[in-house]
């Protein structure tokens, strides 16, 4: 038997059996992991509170073919800060879930994992949590090559200085100018400004992308296009959106993604 | 293993009692084994317990912990209206704080907590039904004790962000190092905690 060592993110958690959990991590080394922690709801002192979600963890794995079992697990970065407003919680739970939708396991992928703990850093500080939810799910496609190139039309070959309007489909994986895209229904409609700042953020190293700020209504735009993606591709429901698209309906004004105060009821 | 040569009630009540939690098959035998020699009114009583659980049960309107009452025998007490709600998430925390003794007021379960992952949002705990009883009755505080968790915190901010600006006190439940627990053992979160939370012992 081996045990190995990596830095992770827990994803989440669920029991299994009388005392034991199967844990799913995002790690620096291995990817997306999924692994038995034996006796961890039976010992107060081997794993304490060292599986909640978004938490950053070392983790100590043992491995025999394809099995996985913690061996151990220790805090390293509780992220306290996302539990203290349930609207951050709530984005950091679609970070969560898409990337354990999108990402196979036991696939590697260090600036992936960069990306998760550089937003989950960022969303507890961050004013906007809309437009770090909307940067990470656009460079996760672009990490994960599902994302089309964004520096021509993909029909004329215009850059974006020569043209005013943009779409974006992620259905069809075409980038095009308002010429060519404007009548296609679906796709994110940028203008020139918000273009030019996706392209300088899909070439800015991973850790530097949270200094751009998208327009409000791109931000949302974004989040709604892929989500809708990922659910299409994976064929099931993101839970975590379902939970941001209802505290968004019971806002006034029918936003599709909710503002803090948007969380509390009008008595 | 259970075989051909049991009867075939006897391999039915295995694999219905294998299911049970924590069950496998050696125990679900062993204990069809017991029943199997157990005197008639110790079965049938455990029978008429089952069936009475799943026919009487229900949960308390006003709280929403099981009763088999109108009321829960917590709400129909006079003696525990104090003025304080004590907020849980789940009944089994609600008998964990009434084993210790510790607390004579009244309670509220959410069924629940806010868990992205699951769906769960406050729509689908007993919010409404909390801010309706604060209308209500005559609260003058109001215990979160929702778990330290990611989601039992998050659950307890929102509440105190909903009931910032009602007149009743909101406090929310300590935590640090538990009793009989090891300084060496806890996490750093926890050891943060703990020390922000310090208290003068003179």
């Amino acid at each position: 038997m081996t045990v190995v060592e990596s830095e992770a993110v827990v994803l989440c958690a669920c029991d299994y059996g009388e005392s034991d959990r199967i844990v799913t991590f995002f790690s620096l080394e291995w990817g997306l992991v999924r692994a038995m922690a034996k006796g961890a709801r039976r010992s107060r002192k081997r794993f304490v509170h060292a599986f909640e979600p978004n938490s950053v963890v070392q983790l100590g794995l043992g491995r025999r073919r394809t099995l996985s079992w913690v061996e151990s697990c220790r805090l390293v970065e509780g992220h306290l800060a996302l539990r203290t407003d349930p609207l951050r919680w709530a984005y950091a739970g679609l970070l969560l879930e898409t990337t354990l939708r999108l990402n196979p396991e036991n696939m590697p992928s260090p600036p992936f994992y960069t990306l998760l703990r550089g937003a989950l850093e960022r969303l507890g500080t961050d004013r906007d949590p809309a437009n770090v939810a909307a940067l990470f799910l656009v460079r996760a496609l672009r990490i994960l090559g599902t994302l089309p190139s964004l520096e021509r039309c993909v029909q004329c070959g215009a850059t974006i200085e020569e043209a005013s309007f943009w779409k974006l489909s992620l259905e069809t994986g075409r980038f095009s100018c308002g010429a060519h895209g404007a009548a296609a229904e679906e796709g994110i409609a940028l203008d020139k400004g918000s273009a030019a700042l996706f392209q300088s953020m899909l070439r800015a190293p991973v850790e530097k992308i949270w200094r751009f700020r998208l327009r409000k209504g791109v931000a949302a735009d974004v989040i709604h296009a892929v989500c809708t993606w990922v659910e299409h591709h994976t064929a099931q429901r993101l839970k975590s959106r379902r939970l941001l698209d209802r505290m968004a309906n019971g806002s006034e004004g029918g936003t599709r993604f909710p503002r803090s105060s948007a969380l509390i009821p009008s008595p | 293993m259970v075989t051909k040569a049991h009867p075939p009630v006897l391999r039915e009540l295995v694999r219905r009692l294998s299911k049970l939690p924590g069950i496998g098959e050696k125990s679900a035998t062993r204990l069809a084994m017991f029943f199997l020699k157990a005197p008639e009114e110790v079965v049938e009583g455990l029978v008429e317990n089952l069936v009475r659980l799943k026919r009487d049960i229900r949960t308390c309107p006003v709280c929403f912990h099981f009763t088999d009452g109108a009321l829960c025998s917590i709400c129909a007490d006079p003696s525990r209206k104090t003025g304080e709600i004590c907020v849980v998430e789940t009944s089994a925390d609600l008998l964990a704080i009434e084993e210790s003794g510790a607390f004579k007021g009244r309670y509220h379960v959410l069924q629940g907590a806010l868990a992205p992952l699951d769906g769960i949002g406050p729509d689908d705990l007993r919010i409404p039904e909390l801010l309706s009883r604060l209308e209500q009755e005559d609260v003058r505080e109001v215990i979160l004790a929702t778990n330290p968790t990611g989601e039992g915190e998050a659950t307890a901010h929102y509440l105190a962000k909903l009931l910032e600006k009602s007149p009743v006190r909101v406090t929310r439940i300590a935590s640090g190092i538990p009793m009989g627990g090891d300084v060496k053992y806890a996490d750093k979160v926890t050891l943060e905690r703990a020390l922000q939370g310090r208290r003068s012992v003179l």
